[in-house]
């Protein structure tokens, strides 16, 4: 509390103006909780799900006494959803429910060391083509345009597909999601490292810089302490919109084939298996991996639509 | 506004270079030989294969052999323009340009729109007399899985992708500009709730996810169940398409079309419907439509002459960035509905590592999207007098 003609005034800090704000955003809230349960899901998932049955994951039918026949005698082993599998089992019989959980990891990954690598390298590019015009500006920004300007999609294709075989890439990045979500980070920065860029411009002229530059500051503490903090909200709200973006570009590699490679469970490959097998109305595991990663990106679109409201400082509260 | 064209070809023929750069590099990193896979059939003569080491240059170093193939990439085989006409048809073109952006300096909207409108009929003309008449063949190489030259095959390729994603860009445009404006002037009716809804689920939702459930959904079930064939889940005409009337054959290509075409347009058309709400909106919340209104102007007069009229600057920016999205989407709808387009030939030059196939069709596909890039750039500067090329 302080003490204001008399009055007793509570400052409001930036945290809680945004917090309050994030707040009344209800689909955001929810998006939130349901990312945090997707994300908790995830990461618990080896914990109770399939832990002697690894890489398959998912655990097989106990043969034979499990499987059903089919009218025609065979077993079945591809059983629609029931009491002891709520989401049905796959073409081999794998539990569809262990592998959708266990999908989740491979997106979480991707989203979030893509989510990193675009926050942290666009930050840093933007910063300091926006700090230091001339010769510095100018090359880091053709290079940015270099990177937007590669097709995103037949790259990433065509790196998914060449992957495990690249003799220079370390072992755990060959097939796994670790891959992707390096390529993936490496193509996306581009367009956050503009708009960082532009923000910088603007701020690089402000009088806090002055002040901060005339109490001695040197140029990595102007940059890092005094105008990036001021630049957070378009990072952040960027940023998440690359996370879904990401998330969606290894599924779709997933799916072609070229991206985390089978028997890891991803959302993208199941959806390619259950698209396989869905003519013959076995249509359980398409449903369920589609579902989960509309959710997740849809989430995660919603969670940045609230960001990008609560964290807008031109924006007055009020709800139409 | 010349230079500002030039510099920007030159960033894109830059930006192709390094693309071509890096997937040739990966490719020489993937640990083996181009031939290794070639090899592997024991139907390939080893004299083949010497034959293709001397072309490519095989065993010469790695820069080496990217000057090679970059040397017989840009250099055509046959190259003609189609003569006199076609000389003619572009000195017309160009001379309109450079008559209309020196002479024709009002900015008046009727006036602008008569100049662009122009242009590009004239460009059309151009285009159409010159790909009519022009014979270039450039040697991209053999296919290594036995189809031939690259070249022939992208060209055959690019008809078909070319009319996927027309018809898939002319649904987009003609749903989601109209659905955006009308949910601007319905701002938080019902109406406009669900349009949000429905493009904030579109938007989120994998294309390959929207394909394979029209697949399922409209294509197949829907005769399971129904009986009726509305649509085809794969191909772009019948097998006796040849037989058909041109009714028929009208109605064959659209019964192919029509899934494929919409999955890829569902995703931008939600995007558009959003920007055009809400760059309406924009519009619609400014000071010189208040005035619009309070002169007593009709409503729709209001919204169709002095509203639509700058909402619709940036939308075309959109549409035209968008085009490089219409083409990642192709390649996974064309893979997904078995569309004889480049995608298609992408994906399956890329299964087999096919060397000189996934190079030709990842810079045709670079090439397109460098281009639309560009386009929506100088569009962008022609439709807004507010931009100013330095």
């Amino acid at each position: 509390m302080e003490e204001f003609e008399g009055m007793a005034v509570e400052p409001v800090t930036q945290w809680q103006l945004f917090s309050t704000r994030l707040r009344r955003h209800r689909l955001a809230m929810v998006s939130g909780v349901i990312l945090l349960l997707i994300g908790l899901i995830a990461l618990a998932a080896p914990l109770f799900t399939c832990p002697n049955n690894e890489p398959e994951c998912g655990r097989l039918l106990p043969h034979p006494t499990d499987q059903l026949a089919e009218p025609d005698g065979r077993l079945a082993t591809t059983i629609a959803p029931r009491g002891d599998y709520p989401f049905g089992t796959d073409e081999v019989g794998r539990d569809v429910l262990s592998r959708v959980v266990h999908g989740g990891r491979a997106s979480l990954i991707v989203g979030v060391v893509t989510g990193l690598m675009v926050a942290i390298m666009g930050s840093i590019v933007g910063a300091f083509a926006g700090y230091y015009p001339g010769a510095i500006d100018q090359g880091l920004m053709r290079f940015t345009d270099l990177i937007l300007g590669l097709p995103l999609l037949p790259v990433a294709i065509v790196v998914g597909r060449l992957l495990p075989e690249l003799t220079f890439v370390p072992e755990f990045m060959t097939s796994g999601p670790w891959g992707i979500a390096i390529l993936l980070g490496s193509l996306l920065w581009g367009g956050l490292a503009r708009i960082v860029r532009a923000e910088f411009l603007s701020l690089r002229e402000k009088e806090f810089v002055e002040a901060a530059r005339a109490a001695g500051a040197n140029d990595r503490r102007i940059i890092f302490r005094h105008i990036l903090p001021n630049a957070m909200s378009p990072i952040i709200v960027q940023t998440t919109l690359i996370v879904g973006a990401a998330i969606i570009i290894e599924a779709a590699l997933s799916f072609l084939g070229f991206g985390v490679r089978p028997p890891t469970p991803t959302w993208g490959g199941m959806a390619a298996a259950g698209a396989g097998i869905a003519p013959r109305g076995l249509w359980w595991e398409l449903a369920f991996s589609a579902s989960a990663l509309i959710i997740t990106v849809l989430s995660v679109n919603f969670l940045g639509d609230g960001l990008r409201d609560a964290l807008d400082p031109t924006q007055t509260i009020e709800r139409k | 506004m010349f230079a500002y064209v030039i510099r920007r070809l030159v960033y894109g023929a830059v930006t192709l270079l390094a693309l071509s750069m890096v997937v040739f590099w990966l490719l020489q990193k993937t640990g083996a030989s181009p031939l290794d896979r070639l090899k592997l059939n024991p139907r390939i003569q080893p004299d083949y294969l010497a034959s293709l080491t001397e072309r490519y240059g095989l065993d010469k170093s790695g820069p080496e052999q990217y000057w090679i193939w970059l040397k017989r990439f840009v250099t055509p085989r046959e190259a003609s323009i189609g003569g006199l006409p076609s000389i003619l048809a572009i000195s017309a073109g160009v001379a309109y340009s450079v008559l209309a952006s020196r002479f024709i300096k009002s900015r008046q909207f009727a006036v602008r729109i008569a100049k662009i409108g122009a242009g590009v009929l004239i460009w059309g003309f151009v285009l159409f007399t010159v790909w009519n008449r022009m014979n270039i063949v450039l040697d991209w190489g053999d296919s290594f899985r036995g189809d031939g030259p690259v070249f022939e095959d992208i060209t055959l390729a690019a008809g078909a992708s070319f009319r996927l994603g027309m018809t898939a860009l002319f649904l987009a445009v003609m749903i989601g500009i109209p659905l955006g404006i009308y949910q601007a002037t319905k701002q938080y009716s019902f109406f406009d709730q669900l349009g949000t809804t429905f493009s904030f689920v579109a938007f989120s939702t994998p294309i390959f996810i929207i394909g394979v459930f029209l697949q399922l959904g409209l294509g197949l079930y829907l005769e399971r169940w129904t009986g009726v064939k509305l649509f085809y889940v794969a191909g772009m005409t019948s097998s006796s398409y040849e037989s058909f009337t041109t009714l028929q054959r009208a109605g064959d290509i659209l019964q192919h079309l029509a899934l494929p075409a919409i999955s890829i347009a569902a995703i931008s058309l939600a995007g558009y419907s959003r920007f055009q709400r809400a760059s309406m909106l924009e519009v619609l919340h400014s000071d010189y439509l208040r005035t619009a209104k309070a002169k007593g102007l009709p409503r729709r007069r209001v919204i169709l002459k002095h509203a639509l009229r700058n909402a619709m600057i940036p939308i075309v920016t959109l549409i035209s960035l968008d085009i490089a999205s219409i083409i990642g989407g192709a390649i996974i709808t064309e893979s997904i509905f078995g569309w004889p387009g480049v995608g298609r030939l992408y994906i399956d030059a890329i299964n087999a590592v096919d060397y000189p196939a996934i190079m030709a069709v990842v810079m045709a596909i670079g090439a397109g999207i460098v281009v639309m890039n560009i386009v929506a750039d100088i569009l962008y500067g022609v439709l807004d007098p507010r931009v100013r090329y330095e």
